[in-house]
């Protein structure tokens, strides 16, 4: 019998095989914890309210779309109910009148929908949208000889809300 | 005349960098992951809009529910209008460049909304959204 064991010298070795599994369980637990932004909308800049900063808008660079209880549009002073597939091309055209100045407003009654309201509100981002287009191709000029269009080459839209109706 | 056998070769897959693009992939999710912070109302509709944007900076925004019966909530808590002028005072003082998204049920009445639009005009709160979804046509 021996006195001495020779020791084989053991190799030292981490398990490589299951790494890949432990990595796609972690990537299975994000996944699912993973929710992609749902932040969309329709951006807008509510108009100041303070008095001191209040800006006098002439009355020919203004176009009111009033949205009556019923969901009604009514353009202007006009006393006969606008058809809402007839409002984007009614205010496409206003904003081709005027593009530089004109200020859009929409006010609604307090006991119209809210949805009616958003529907407005897109049919006048999309008429921006035409006349942008439209005006782009023609490559209208103001009077000093300038494009009208911001750094962005885009039409600058300038709308603004209100609500109407009692207490408002 | 001696038919020489050709040798098979052996079909492998390699293995050994699958735990690296396992990784690669576990980073791509770990920092696009967000973790929601708010519950939010569960019942509610949003309006449709063609001309819907997307919105992309996180950090500056903030949460107004308006339910279709017009009851309001922030932070998943049933608040007012006083409550709401106190919190985004305070939030557009810390962040001016704060975003509200106002996410109101299409059917709520257009009241409501005014309600809050006017509580956020009145503390400069004046960087809006109207949550609306896609419309496709």
């Amino acid at each position: 019998m021996p006195l001495f064991k020779r020791k084989i010298p053991q190799e030292a070795e981490i398990p490589t095989a299951s790494m890949a599994d432990i990595a796609f369980l972690l990537i299975i637990f994000f996944m699912v914890t993973t929710i992609f932004s749902r932040d969309r909308g329709l951006k807008l800049i509510l108009p100041e309210r303070s008095e001191e900063s209040k800006v006098k808008i002439k009355k020919e660079n203004l176009f009111s779309i009033f949205i009556n209880p019923e969901g009604k549009i009514f353009l202007k002073d006009e006393l006969k109910e606008t058809p809402f597939e007839e409002l984007r091309e009614k205010v496409r055209e206003e904003i081709m009148k005027n593009p530089e100045k004109l200020v859009i407003f929409i006010k609604t009654n307090i006991n119209a929908p809210y949805n009616r309201m958003i529907d407005v509100f897109d049919e006048v981002l999309l008429a921006y949208e035409e006349a942008d287009s439209i005006m782009w191709e023609r490559g209208l000029l103001d009077k000093n000889g300038n494009r009208i269009f911001d750094e962005d080459e885009r039409l600058k839209k300038r709308i603004s809300i209100k609500g109407i109706g009692e207490g408002s | 005349m001696k038919v020489e056998r050709i040798a098979k070769p052996k079909a492998v897959i390699p293995t050994a960098s699958m735990a690296d693009i396992a990784f690669l992939l576990i980073i791509f999710f770990m920092l696009t992951t967000v973790f929601r912070k708010e519950k939010g109302l569960k019942m509610i509709q949003f309006p449709q809009a063609e001309q819907t944007q997307r919105i992309k900076k996180h950090k500056h925004l903030a949460y107004v529910w308006i339910s279709h019966t017009g009851a309001l909530f922030v932070h998943d808590l049933p608040v007012d209008t006083t409550f709401i002028k106190r919190e985004f005072q305070q939030r557009v003082f810390e962040d001016p460049q704060l975003l509200t998204m106002i996410m109101a049920d299409k059917r709520v009445q257009y009241k409501y909304v005014h309600m809050v639009t006017e509580a956020l005009r009145s503390v400069k709160a004046l960087r809006v959204s109207f949550r609306t979804e896609f419309e496709k046509r």
